[in-house]
């Protein structure tokens, strides 16, 4: 349980997660949303799926990743957003679009 | 197609299943009377296990095969699960340990039933989206949709056993069933109605 916590710990990996809650993507797709280095997100894709709310399939020459969120840990994801955690230490998500 | 894939540990089930087989040993001996439905809750879910393990899904398998397995393992988990709660809590009020009256085994009853739905409501969304359907985003959504329905019925079926009057509980935890199930069904006639 913890690891869940820590996953959702960082603004990073709570929006990988919301844009995986959309719909299944590639590792390159999700490392273009975010102005942050390919090791980084790399590191972030292990936490999360250290915790178990994340997939990975290798498809040719891209790994998809699918979300493994339970109805708890949406509601989870959800009051982290809200309570804004992690953000404080003033580590944004690096978004780009 | 080569796969990353850690697979779903097998002991949750196996444990689910052992636990319902046990409990079901336990009421055989302690209401024999009841023997033909007690032997077929504990021999059910183990025949069905060792189908799937041994036959259907033995061997080398594909990553299709193995992420159909997993599903298959979280499913057989959650009816052990449902099947186990109110084995044991009529294990527990017909061994004499735990003397209560009939309104509070029912009520004790009804809200395991409930606790049984939320489970399978919250593990249901675990079960990643299948990457070959033709609409993965709109599988996802549904899939989540169903979870969070069967999690609020599971959660107001066990409270309204829990607290409302014992005239109304059934009622109400019926009815508080029959929304999200018909919510459900809209939802799946629409998705099918534009697929």
């Amino acid at each position: 349980m913890s690891s869940v916590f820590k996953a959702l710990a960082d603004p990073t990996r709570r929006r990988v997660l919301e844009l995986l809650r959309e719909r299944p993507m590639s590792a390159g797709e999700l490392s273009d949303a975010f102005d942050v280095s390919k090791p980084t997100m790399s590191a972030h894709f292990t936490v999360l799926k250290e915790a178990g709310l994340v997939e990975s399939t290798r498809q040719g020459k891209s790994v998809i990743y699918r979300i493994k969120l339970s109805v708890l840990e949406d509601a989870l994801l959800g009051f982290a957003r809200t309570l804004g955690l992690g953000e404080a230490r003033g580590d944004d998500t690096g978004e780009t679009s | 197609m080569t796969a990353i894939h850690a697979g779903r540990s097998p002991l949750p089930p196996l444990s689910a299943v052992m636990a319902t087989a046990a409990l079901a040993a336990v009421m055989v001996v302690q209401e024999p009377e009841g023997v033909l439905v007690w032997a077929l809750a504990g021999v059910i879910l183990p025949v069905a296990w060792l189908l799937l393990e041994q036959i259907a899904f033995a061997g080398e398998l594909s990553r299709e095969r193995l992420e159909a397995r997993d599903r298959v393992r979280l499913a057989v988990t959650i009816a052990g699960v449902m099947l186990a709660l109110p084995l044991a809590l009529t294990a527990i009020f017909t061994s004499g340990v735990v003397t209560a009256s009939d309104s509070v085994e029912q009520r004790a009853l009804g809200a395991a039933f409930g606790l049984g739905i939320f489970i399978y409501g919250n593990w249901s969304t675990k079960a990643p989206v299948d990457l070959e359907a033709r609409n993965a985003a709109r599988d996802q959504a549904n899939a989540r949709y169903l979870g969070v329905c069967f999690v609020l019925a599971g959660l107001g079926n066990a409270l309204a056993w829990l607290f409302a009057p014992m005239a109304w509980a059934p009622w109400i935890a019926g009815a508080v069933l029959a929304l999200p199930a018909i919510a459900i069904l809209i939802r799946v006639t629409r998705s099918r109605a534009n697929p």
